[in-house]
């Protein structure tokens, strides 16, 4: 599998210079991608080799082996957020179990709510294209924050923080297959929600 | 017309599958920022999940930016701290304080010879102790 990379490369850009085509803007945000690449393998040896202990425990947690492989991704994911001030924990392992803890019961207590329809307000009295596009980003943002934490971390990963696939698998350590799946879920259920939204505004417009 | 509408169409559920590299992808979105209003209606989503992501991107990206120059000027102002108050420091090491002495011609910035020489001469015009209060008393 030969994906081509983004080629990313640490540009300052004026206001001016803002492209119509919103892609290569993508291109002069991230930070030098060596860098990047140097601090994932990094993270990858030291982290990503504790995961058989986290599964072992979270399948004693959970008692089920599907929701304890998103919470190892979580946790991994929430270690990778604070990848900089790792060396100051004297012990990663007990950090990462006790995330691993915190996050078993955090999703224990609040029930993964189901989204509730959302009348999103739409200025009819001008058929203006650009506020309906408001109006359709502010839905997706909503579907966003009512997405499973797992799938809606990995979604911005890949397509907000431009990370490869490669990366994100170095980093949660998961599977390809797993990869493909969050993915997939993540804008299946965007497209479903988006589309039972938009035609319930359409039946109770004025 | 209808070609690339199948060839979008593909492309759309191999994306909906997680199964696109990041060309396809790419592809896809320039497609939908071109596209306007005249797509069917099972698309408008991923229209609008593009449009919400260039939105987040442009935000993080003047995050990364205005959080670098931030670093930037705690960096500049640290470091500006240090050299000011490091010069000083260095100059007194060295006795270049700028004060001199002239002594048998030479010119002498020791500050340990100066500050005696300028002592010594400061002594020789000096007024003694008891003569600062008898000039008091002769003041009406």
């Amino acid at each position: 599998m030969s994906q081509n990379r983004v080629s990313n490369v640490y540009t300052t850009r004026t206001e001016n210079n803002i492209p119509q085509n919103g892609m290569t803007s993508v291109k002069a945000q991230f930070s030098h991608r060596s860098y990047r690449n140097m601090n994932i393998e990094q993270f990858n040896r030291n982290i990503v080799t504790m995961r058989n202990e986290l599964m072992a425990t979270a399948i004693r947690l959970s008692g089920n082996s599907e929701t304890a492989e998103d919470l190892v991704q979580e946790v991994m994911l929430k270690l990778w957020s604070m990848h900089g001030e790792l060396d100051r924990h004297t012990c990663p392992k007990a950090l990462a179990l006790t995330i691993l803890r915190n996050k078993f019961y955090d999703g224990r207590r609040h029930a993964r709510h189901e989204m509730t329809v959302t009348h999103v307000q739409q200025d009819h009295g001008k058929e203006d294209t650009t506020v309906e596009t408001a109006d359709e980003i502010d839905v997706i943002r909503r579907i966003m924050d009512s997405l499973p934490p797992l799938q809606s971390q990995i979604l911005r990963m890949k397509e907000i923080d431009g990370y490869d696939k490669e990366e994100i698998m170095k980093i949660t350590g998961c599977t390809p297959e797993s990869l493909r799946q969050n993915l997939s879920r993540a804008r299946r259920r965007i497209k479903e929600e988006f589309m039972r939204i938009t035609a319930y505004n359409a039946m109770n417009r004025d | 017309m209808n070609k690339d509408r199948k060839y979008i169409e593909n492309l759309i559920e191999k994306y909906l599958d997680g199964d696109t590299s990041n060309n396809e992808e790419k592809l896809l979105r320039r497609y939908f920022t071109n596209s306007g209003n005249d797509i069917p209606d099972e698309w408008k989503a991923l229209r609008a999940l593009f449009g919400y992501e260039t939105v987040q991107r442009k935000n993080a990206l003047r995050n990364t930016r205005t959080g670098a120059i931030r670093i930037y000027i705690r960096y500049a102002a640290v470091a500006s701290a240090v050299i000011l108050i490091a010069i000083p420091i260095m100059m007194h090491r060295n006795g270049t304080s700028g004060n001199y002495a002239v002594i048998d011609g030479k010119v002498c910035t020791d500050s340990r010879i100066v500050t005696s020489e300028a002592e010594k001469a400061l002594m020789m015009v000096a007024i003694g102790e008891d003569e600062t209060f008898e000039a008091l008393g002769q003041i009406q």
